[in-house]
């Protein structure tokens, strides 16, 4: 029996078709989508820990919103002694958020841990903490956050080149974005991605094999959170900006919104979830107003209702790892 | 002189006021096969859970090869070779049959930490592939383990425990939802990888015809507490067990 081939198919071509945007879109709509790979990341980034480990998180932006502060502060020259290059503020935006992923899982995973709803809970309320937190801190800028984040850069303090151009520029943003799905796609189909998905099947029958549950969703949760942060960083480099909005609740359900429509157990889904959904709101959002948040809510309940596995889920979706398949011929 | 592989001693149980094991004694050996029966809630599943670490014990004590192993952790007891099976299928209905044999392997493998997994595969694979074909589950493989019939999806269980390296399995209900045909199969099994590789079992089971035809030690368990212990025959005539338990069946 061959799995359908459909999935790897399609998604060759999508990452094609992205690779080949500045031959399609026009300047303005290219850098647009260069901001908005960054939102992929982030949504691959809920994908893996939702869609994967079965632990669904309202808090996810509080990694996107640490990566985005931790980029503005080193590009800003405002941490001393770290200097204050591009490359440097990703590696401290994704470690940072790293940290504070892992902390809050060792906290909230201990023994016999947190699940499913209260999980759900908790990280809505420290989504709101960190958002107002953030709001009252005036070394990372109050409620008027932090203005004029450099763009990408590359070079030496004498000879430094601000990456403007919207090709290149946009290069970049798709490359960090095929690194992020690579690395995550190639945990999801290791031995390691099976148990993210035991435990998302079935916890305590997974404990009952011998493992111990805490540990691995403390792993998935700091992961995730490192490339929420790391989406974070890139992100202020295309806004210029960053403000406690995005650190809050009303990302956190965007990113969540964009993956379910995407589809959660799809990385590529979940990255064209937010590539399309932000892409469309901001062709119509001005044309619809209000009406937008309107059908883009109706549409997330219908997907939710209708299409549980996403609108692109099913048409993505991967057969399973080769070493499933065994050899050829049975052993013996 | 060696220990029994598992000795559970004087296993007392109580939710709020409901008494439900109420000192329980059972000794089983490496190798040995022992069916448990018994009317529904007199607590033979609440023991399984206490064995497997589920939730902790009033009272009493659980020896495995003579250390205590009382409420400890269900991953903990799980990797000295206790494993359980559910009486609804506990696989993972999403994930491929393959992947769901992999899982007890791995955890075989060191000490089932994130990053010491990476690399399983090769070490993995081959065990795997056996297992598959020992089970008639080859054709399947690559398909969604919620996919597969109900019989089917007992025997997954089953093979996963073997995958876990078990040495002794606690089985609830093996049967239940079987054709009669899969059920002298599962039997067989039972009697096969007990010669073969030497695992003990405790098995949970309604169906008096099974357990006739598994033919080992049978322990009566009525209200929280043993009953009687002896072979099939014996526990036909012990007038009580056919006055609590077989009921009707005995007397017709």
């Amino acid at each position: 029996m061959s799995p359908p081939r459909v999935g790897i198919h399609l998604t060759v071509v999508v990452w094609l078709l992205l690779a080949a945007c500045p031959l399609l879109v026009s300047e303005w709509r290219l850098s647009q989508l260069a901001q908005i790979t960054s939102y992929g990341i982030f949504a691959m980034s809920l994908a893996f820990l939702w869609g994967q480990t079965g632990l669904l998180c309202f808090g996810q932006a509080i990694f996107f919103g640490v990566g985005a502060y931790v980029m503005a502060l080193i590009t800003k020259g405002m941490v001393s002694g770290v200097g204050d290059s591009t490359v440097i503020g990703l590696l401290a935006a994704t470690l940072l958020a790293a940290l504070v992923a892992l902390a809050a899982g060792l906290l909230v995973f201990r023994g016999r841990g947190l699940s499913g709803a209260y999980f759900a809970i908790v990280t809505l309320a420290a989504a709101v903490i960190a958002e107002r937190a953030a709001s009252h801190s005036r070394f990372i800028g109050g409620f008027n956050g932090l203005l004029d984040v450099p763009p990408l850069r590359y070079g030496g303090a004498a000879s430094r080149v601000e990456l403007l151009a919207p090709t290149p520029v946009y290069y970049v943003m798709l490359g960090a974005a095929g690194l992020a799905y690579g690395l995550l796609l190639w945990l999801e189909r290791s031995p390691l991605g099976t148990t993210l998905r035991a435990v998302r099947d079935n916890e305590p029958r997974t404990a009952y094999f011998g493992f111990e549950v805490s540990v691995y969703k403390t792993f998935s949760f700091a992961l995730s959170g490192a490339m929420a942060g790391f989406a974070g960083g890139l992100f202020v480099t295309q806004f210029g900006f960053v403000s406690p909005a995005l650190i809050g609740v009303p990302l956190s359900t965007e990113v969540l919104i964009w993956t379910a429509l995407g589809g959660r157990e799809v990385l590529l889904a979940a990255f064209l979830g937010a590539l399309v959904v932000r892409s469309v709101e901001s062709l119509l959002s001005e044309a619809l107003g209000y009406y937008w948040l309107l059908g883009l809510g109706v549409l997330f309940i219908a997907s939710v209702v209708i299409f549980p596995r996403g609108l692109l889920g099913r048409l993505l979706s991967l057969p399973p790892p080769r070493r499933m398949a065994g050899p050829a011929e049975p052993p013996r | 002189m060696t220990p029994p592989l598992l000795e559970v001693c004087g296993i007392t149980k109580r939710f709020g006021g409901l008494h439900v094991l109420r000192g329980v004694n059972l000794s089983i050996g490496a190798g040995e096969l022992r069916c448990i029966i018994g009317p529904n809630g007199c607590g033979k599943t609440t023991l399984f859970n206490i064995i497997t670490g589920a939730f902790p014990a009033n009272a009493g004590t659980v020896r495995f090869r003579g250390e205590n192993i009382t409420g400890r952790s269900p991953h903990v007891i799980s990797r000295l070779g206790i494993a359980r099976k559910f009486q609804v299928p506990g696989i993972y209905p999403t994930l491929a049959v393959a992947e769901n044999v992999e899982i007890p392997l791995l955890s075989r493998h060191g000490t089932a930490r994130p990053w010491s997994m990476l690399r399983a595969e090769a070490r993995t694979a081959e065990r795997l592939h056996g297992l598959l074909a020992r089970f008639k589950l080859r054709a399947r493989a690559v398909g969604a383990a919620g996919a597969l019939a109900h019989g089917q999806k007992q025997w997954l269980e089953i093979a996963m425990l073997i995958a876990s390296d078990a040495q002794i399995l606690l089985l609830d209900e093996p049967t239940a939802g079987m054709s009669a045909t899969e059920t002298s199969a599962t039997v067989e099994l039972i009697r096969q990888l007990q010669q073969e590789h030497g695992i003990a079992a405790l098995v949970i089971e309604h169906d008096m015809n099974f357990v006739r035809r598994l033919a080992c030690p049978v322990v009566v368990m009525l209200r929280g507490a043993v009953l009687f212990e002896g072979g099939y025959a014996e526990v036909q005539a012990h007038p009580e067990v056919r006055e609590a338990y077989l009921g009707r069946a005995a007397r017709g």
